[in-house]
């Protein structure tokens, strides 16, 4: 071949396999990102699709994911029967979908939008299966419906001939675009072929992306997921039944993406179809194609640099089942090749056999005929090749199924007319003697109106209407508190200073603790992101790995590492070595488990030990609890620990360094030479540090006669350099490494101020600081809860935010920073300290820590906070309890700090804090808009104080970071809890931990996306009620517009509907709300209306 | 007073008399239902007040008394619907017979035997939907039972044995003339399935049981292995049906082919086996009592489209599931503590065709297991509107499984002092016998 037109092939490969990427990237819009659980992220699952309007992103989950955007109608009429959703919050919704027609039927009239209303309130437009036999006793108002039924005898309905057609129809359209061929299989022949693909992707992903909790790892991982799955499938024996599976994995090609060109053209997907058609392969798997996604997009990430993964990878070995399973059943089955042509053929060409098929594979066909169909179905299988399909007993059989059944549907179709008329009647009061006098046409309109008007469009309009429930009562807490906005120059007192002031993360979990330490005394309090505007990556002590403590959509270059204080360092190898046994320990036992053989004999020998935890964990949790960390703390005694807030300067670094190697050298000397005492001089380790470092420099006469001196040998010598440079890594490369490392932690002076700058000006604190100022993170503790972290900050990357306090209480307490601080205009007072505190969102106990860094003049100051965090601590419990559907009632704070304390401990527990459900709102603004309203830890409160603002960068900073962080985690309940079975991750019960990345329910499922059920519901009903996150400003309204005509983001969220924005004027002090065509309407009190 | 000679016609009049009564209420389908059910205790009374008449029967009286209580129960639980009246009805007139079978001596046994298959006829051929081919196979199984009880009336002994055998296997049923069970398990309308799921294989074991001093080891040896092969085919098309009436009448004839090899191979029938086919026969008339409430909701509908009913009609599915644990043979229930029961008889002794039995046995736990899981567990269908079971519905079943629970649990004297009298066994007549 002509070298030249074999390039040419291969550059137009290569630039087909771009295209496919890149078509990939596209089809995967559908799904979001899937984070592992031990830094769960609260996220919208449908993410990706925020560039469109809300009610079309939930119409594509519908498409691709099969998910409900809304909740269920019946859900709804009962939030309106118990008074939550208003009939006008209803009629307003219903403006947009109202016609200006009526209906008069005998002396009423009657209204499309009444109509409307009724079929919202009473389920009209539920969809109901009539059963065609029943045989159950009549129901007093049945005689109303057979009478009004038989009137409606002239009203026609399908028979299975136009049944058919519109099936042939519909499915024509949607095979490809909305329908899969292997869903159609499955739809058409009754197969299973979808779960048996999911089945095994679910088998080659679960091994794949183990990240260390398989005991046995999956072989040949580094080779990536597509040639690991080639190499270790194409050795089992058949693979799903597929004949000569060997043989073809083998013949696949290198390139996956080739395998789904392949795959593609073998299955004959039209072009225009492809980029839906991998979405829907993709939705299949939602949680696992999600890792996947966020995997391949995190290339630092230590386990995809190991063992690379992708979606194209992923689309290439499901695809590959999907056209071999594709094949083999519609060959099977139909004796038709199994592709989109050939389906499409048979469709048109068969279409009362298709009809049937279909019909008795959904089991809509009366029991005696599906016989026949599964008869009939039963002999086109087993006819001999190339005989005829059998068409016309399929037809003979359609015609039966009409003749037979078709006038029992007609009535039962009837009688489902009659029996929404006489509803109709009931919601509108009207007499249904009304209905049977009244013109069939009248008749006829109302039930056009009741069809057009289906349960599926419902969704929008109860959910504005449960919205507008919620606002409206918002709105009038908001409006009856009495602050009103005042420019600062207009203060005439200077204010008083308060005993303290606390700044808490915005997390909803904050609202109650904020509203309750405020009550104890003259406590102010902020609420500020919980990583405090501290970017780190931070390990602690004695952990082998670090934390990224930072939201998961930004980066850090700054690490703080946790060291033990100076004056501990005789203690620090103590406890080192205990741990250390502790840690052996534990390991020993690890294994011991985990092993083949050592299990059968560690059942007889130790399983017995085992109950002492079971019975403690199960019988006394908070006591066992107790027990268990008092002996912990008596073998290992925690240490007394301190940040490495500051940066080093290079020649500090450099020293270090050299010293480092230097020690090491000394310690090589004596463990690997025997050399030490006299013998080895300072020069003579430093001659050897250089020589380590430059391999490549010629050999200092010093160092050869040092050497000689010692009794080394000149090969002794190299081989000793060799082992520096290998062993002990004294190399250029370590030392780069080392410095480098060394020079990532802590923060410059300069980035230090700025890092309190920051913080201080974004929430308003700038003047007026109390003697004490606490950043209280927040932390959890659960039991037997693989998404505890799903409990912790989520500002932190899911980790506790106290390093993040500790570094910003650490930078704020330092003189050259607060010098700095003054020039730029924040004085804060000497008396001032900063203190680092966390509270636990479980038990609501607060920790502070560093204390000893607190000056002696403030120890009464401490004291004095530290009692007020106590019963605020208390009473926050004692509200939480409240909530709690086995408690329901309020309890004796002493009783209530005891109960939240055990279900902390208790491994049973399924909601051990159940707070972040139920968020509704973030509000951005001063305190004093809120202050002394129960909101009932409903909303995300961020400090901002526009007259401290007056670039609007912090605004920017608050709309486009936490807010989007609020969002997400608003999104993620909203999702979770209308269709938990899609969007959330169904019932906490069948959760097992697979790979240390996520859960699966059962033994066997895809990764579970989102929240479980008890997080989000409560018997029947949603805790969490689904709301759209509602937005509050406090800043004039030029201003707002534009940051939203500056970022693409705040676009999306307030034209899309994805977030309802309204804002406090400071100008007229009013409320007025954004609308999505981008104009502001006043909000009036709803007492008014 | 009422003479001995007289119960078994006071046994057949009062259901006549109540189906008579029935037929004149039918104006009102709550009366009719209530004269119906006041009927079935009347028998159920005047089974338990004659048991001194009765002692020379081969049926004890508990399990005499079984049958007014099934009738009962598969009355009681039936909606008030015009279709269903021919059933309850033809119920009364069936009890009837059927006390008068087991109570009456020859000839008027054979005479009501006759009577009871011609009925049966009868019944198959007016309520045949769409002449499918299976309601012609139990025609003609019926058929062959007619006409080898006249023949039976009219041969001499041996013959007239094997006649009235082959009786026996149309309604106890046996392999290759089982069809009219099936037939009548799966087309009869109303509650006629579930009453006879337990009246016709106590009216063919009682009718065996008088046979079974007479036979000969051949014929044991045919029909064991005839049941063997009848456990095992009934089992497997138990597990193919999609059709829940098909597979719990196909999962009947498995349990009761069961028994027929029971009583071939040790040429016995003792207490355990009246316990083990009132047990096997009660659990069948729940589950088809449990399918017909669904049925009665959603008219006859492929189990496909029905499913996740745990959440809706919780009442009913814990019913099921606790009935098909008793149909399968969990302890406490009356079919296993039955068939242990039997296992553990002297007169038997393992041997390799009771291997067969066994999976016959393990299989039920399969197929009763999926009905139970595709009814139960799943995805409930959203445009259904779903009811639980009603009062009389739910007591109905719930007796049903105190009467299994009874079966399994009460203490074998119980029922010993009113067992029917083992007949000798042919291998008391014959040492080839043992083995």
């Amino acid at each position: 071949m002509d070298p030249m037109i074999r390039r040419d092939d291969s550059v137009d490969l290569e630039a087909h396999r771009m295209e496919l990427r890149g078509m990939i990237r596209l089809a995967s819009e559908v799904i979001a990102q899937y984070w592992p659980m031990r830094t769960f992220v609260h996220h919208n699952p449908l993410h990706s699709l925020e560039y469109l309007p809300f009610i079309e992103t939930v119409s594509r989950g519908r498409q691709f994911l099969g998910g409900h955007g809304y909740l269920a109608g019946d859900i709804y009429r009962r939030y309106l029967k118990s008074g939550r959703i208003l009939v006008r919050h209803i009629d307003d919704a219903l403006a947009s979908f109202a016609l200006d027609q009526e209906v008069d039927l005998g002396p009423c009239r009657i209204s499309h939008r009444e109509v409307l209303r009724a079929c919202l309130t009473h389920g009209l437009s539920a969809a109901t299966d009539e059963p065609l036999d029943r045989l159950m006793e009549r129901e007093p108002n049945e005689e109303h419906v057979d009478a009004l039924a038989e009137r409606l005898r002239s009203f026609s309905t399908p028979t299975v001939q136009e049944r058919m057609a519109a099936t042939v129809r519909e499915d024509e359209a949607a095979l490809g675009h909305h329908l899969t061929l292997s869903s159609w299989c499955d739809q058409t022949l009754g197969t299973r072929i979808v779960d048996e693909i999911n089945g095994e992707l679910i088998k080659w992903c679960e091994a794949f992306l183990d990240e260390g909790h398989a005991t046995w790892a999956m072989p040949g991982r580094e080779l990536g997921f597509y040639a690991a799955w080639k190499q270790v499938a194409g050795k089992e024996w058949m693979t799903c039944g597929i004949a000569d599976s060997r043989r073809k994995i083998a013949a696949l090609p290198e390139h996956p993406e080739d395998v789904i060109f392949d795959c593609l053209e073998a299955l004959a997907v039209p072009e225009k179809f492809r980029q839906d058609y991998l979405s829907l392969q993709l939705a299949a798997l939602p949680g696992w194609a999600g890792f996947i996604k966020w995997r391949a997009e995190e290339t630092g990430y230590a386990w995809q640099q190991a063992y690379p993964v992708g979606l194209v990878k992923f689309l290439a070995v499901r695809l590959w089942y999907v056209r071999e399973l594709v094949q083999k059943v519609c060959r099977e089955e139909l004796g038709i090749e199994g592709n989109y042509s050939a389906v499409s053929n048979y469709i048109a060409q068969q279409p009362h056999a298709y009809f049937l098929r279909k019909e008795w594979a959904a089991g809509r066909l009366p029991a005696a005929l599906a016989d026949r169909v599964a008869h009939l179905h039963a002999r086109t299988r087993h006819r001999p090749p190339g005989a005829p399909p059998l068409s016309h007993e399929w037809e003979r059989l359609t015609h039966h199924d009409q003749i037979e059944f078709g006038p029992r549907r007609e009535r039962a179709a009837q009688r489902v007319m009659a029996q929404r008329l006489l509803t109709l009647a009931q919601a509108l009061e009207i007499v249904p003697a009304l209905l049977m006098d009244g013109p069939p046409t009248a008749l006829r309109t109302l039930l056009d109106w009741i069809e057009g008007f289906p349960e599926s469009v419902h969704g929008p309009v109860w959910l504005k209407a449960f919205e507008a429930g919620y606002q409206d009562h918002l709105f009038g807490m908001l409006l009856r508190a009495p602050v009103k906005p005042q420019a600062a120059a207009l203060e005439r007192h200077p204010p008083v200073r308060p005993h303290s002031q606390s700044v808490f993360c915005i997390d909803v979990r904050s609202e109650p603790f904020r509203r309750h330490l405020e009550s104890t005394g003259a406590n102010d309090t902020y609420g500020f992101a919980g990583f405090f505007a501290v970017f780190i990556r931070y390990r602690a002590w004695g952990k082998e790995h670090e934390t990224e403590q930072f939201p998961v959509i930004m980066r850090a270059k700054n690490e703080v590492r946790e060291i033990p204080r100076s004056y501990l360092d005789h203690y620090v190898s103590k406890h080192q070595s205990r741990a250390k046994l502790v840690h052996a320990g534990h390991t020993l036992l690890h294994d011991l488990k985990e092993n083949v053989v050592t299990p059968y004999v560690m059942v007889e020998s130790l399983g017995w030990f085992y109950a002492l935890p079971i019975m403690g964990k199960t019988v006394l949790p908070a006591l066992y609890k107790r027990l268990t960390k008092w002996v912990r703390r008596l073998f290992v005694p925690p240490i007394a620990t301190i940040l490495t807030v500051d940066k080093l300067a290079p020649a500090e670094t450099e020293e270090m360094v050299v010293s480092e190697q230097r020690a090491l050298i000394w310690k090589a000397l004596r463990d690997r030479l025997g050399l030490h005492g006299s013998r080895v001089d300072a020069e003579f380790v430093e001659a050897l540090r250089r020589r380590a470092l430059d391999e490549e420099a010629p050999v200092e006469p010093f160092l050869s006669d040092a050497a000689k001196s010692a009794d080394l040998s000149t090969e002794q010598l190299t081989g000793f350099l060799e082992e520096l440079r290998r062993h002990y890594r004294i190399n250029r490369r370590a030392a780069s490494r080392q410095k480098e490392r060394i020079t990532r932690t802590g923060f410059t002076l300069e980035e230090q101020v700025m890092t309190v700058e920051t913080a201080l000006r974004m929430m308003g604190l700038v003047r007026n600081f109390a003697r004490l100022v606490l950043f209280c993170a927040h932390g959890s503790t659960t039991e037997n809860n693989p998404f505890e972290s799903a409990l912790d900050c989520g500002a932190c990357g899911g980790n506790e935010g106290q390093p993040n306090a500790r570094v910003l209480a650490a930078m704020a307490n330092r003189a050259p920073v607060r010098e700095r601080l003054a020039k730029r205009g924040i004085e804060i007072p000497s008396d001032t300290h900063f203190l680092a505190g966390q509270v636990d969102t479980t038990t609501d106990e607060v920790h502070l820590f560093d204390l000893e860094d607190a000056p002696p003049t403030h120890r009464k100051d401490v004291a004095r906070l530290l009692d007020d965090l106590f019963e605020a601590a208390q009473l926050t419990s004692q509200e939480r309890c409240t909530r709690f559907p086995d408690v329901g009632v309020v309890l004796p704070v002493n009783q209530a700090s005891a109960h939240v304390a055990d279900r902390s401990a208790d491994w049973s527990q399924v909601r051990p804090e159940w707070g972040l459900s139920g968020n509704t709102t973030f509000i951005v603004g001063r305190r004093e808009l809120t202050k002394g309203l129960n909101l009932s830890g409903r909303v995300f409160l961020h400090s901002y104080d526009y007259r401290e603002d007056p670039t609007d960068r912090w605004l920017e900073v608050v709309l486009t970071a936490p807010q989007v962080v609020a969002q997400w985690i608003n999104m993620e309940h909203y999702f979770s809890a209308v269709d938990n079975d899609v969007y959330g991750s169904g019932s906490k019960i069948y959760h097992n931990v697979v790979g240390r990345i996520g859960i699966m329910s059962g033994p066997w499922s895809d990764l579970r996306l989102g929240l479980a059920w008890q997080t989000v519901m409560n018997g029947d009903l949603p805790y969490h009620e689904p709301m759209r996150l509602l937005t509050l400003v406090e800043a004039s309204r030029p201003r707002i517009e534009k940051l939203i005509a500056r970022h693409e983001v705040l676009q999306h969220f307030y034209h899309n509907e994805w977030v309802h924005l309204a804002a406090l004027d400071p100008e007229d002090g009013l409320w007025y709300r954004y609308m999505p065509s981008g104009v502001w309407r006043r909000v009036r009190n709803p007492s008014d209306t | 007073m009422i003479k001995a000679w007289m119960t078994p016609w006071l046994l057949v009049a009062l259901p006549f008399l109540g189906a008579g009564l029935s037929l004149l209420l039918r104006a009102s389908l709550q009366r009719m239902k209530t004269s119906a059910l006041l009927t079935t205790i009347a028998s159920l009374l005047a089974v338990v007040g004659t048991p001194w008449a009765l002692d020379d029967t081969l049926a004890g009286v508990p399990f005499l008394c079984l049958l007014p209580l099934t009738a009962f129960l598969s009355l009681l639980g039936q909606p008030l619907h015009r279709d269903n009246t021919p059933a309850w009805v033809m119920t009364l007139v069936l009890l009837g017979l059927g006390l008068g079978i087991l109570s009456a001596p020859a000839p008027a046994h054979d005479i009501m035997l006759l009577i009871l298959l011609a009925l049966l006829c009868s019944l198959l051929y007016r309520f045949q939907s769409g002449a499918s081919a299976e309601t012609w196979r139990g025609l003609s199984s019926y058929g062959l039972g007619l006409v080898s009880t006249v023949l039976a009336l009219m041969l001499p002994t041996p013959a007239a044995t094997v006649a009235l055998l082959i009786t026996c296997g149309t309604l106890l049923p046996l392999l290759p003339i089982h069809s009219g069970f099936v037939a009548t398990l799966t087309g009869l309308p109303g509650n006629l399935p579930a009453f006879l799921a337990l009246l016709l294989p106590t009216v063919g074991f009682h009718t065996l049981l008088l046979l079974l001093p007479n036979l000969t080891v051949t014929i044991l040896h045919t029909v064991a292995l005839l049941a063997l092969a009848g456990a095992v085919y009934a089992s497997l098309r138990a597990l193919i049906q999609s059709r829940p009436l098909s597979r719990l009448a196909y999962a009947a004839v498995a349990f009761f082919d069961m028994l027929w090899w029971y009583i071939a191979d040790t040429g016995t029938a003792p207490m355990q086996a009246t316990v083990y086919l009132s047990a096997v026969g009660l659990a069948t008339s729940g589950l088809l009592l449990a399918w017909f409430a669904i049925r009665a909701r959603y008219g006859d509908i492929d189990t496909r489209a029905i499913g996740g009913l745990a959440y809706p009609m919780p009442r009913f599915s814990t019913l099921l599931a606790l009935l098909a644990l008793a149909a399968l043979g969990m302890p406490p229930f009356g079919v296993f503590s039955g068939f242990l029961g039997m296992l553990l008889m002297p007169t038997f002794t393992p041997s390799g065709p009771f291997a067969v039995i066994m999976i016959v046995w393990l299989t039920a736990s399969w197929y009763y297991t999926e009905l139970v899981q595709q009814l139960v567990f799943g995805r409930q269908r959203a445009a259904m509107r779903y009811e639980d079971l009603r009062q009389t519905e739910f007591a109905s079943l719930v007796l049903l499984l105190v009467l299994l629970l009874a079966l399994g649990m009460a203490p074998s004297h119980f029922f010993d002092s009113n067992a029917p009298t083992p007949p000798s066994s042919v291998a008391a007549q014959g040492g080839t016998w043992i083995r």
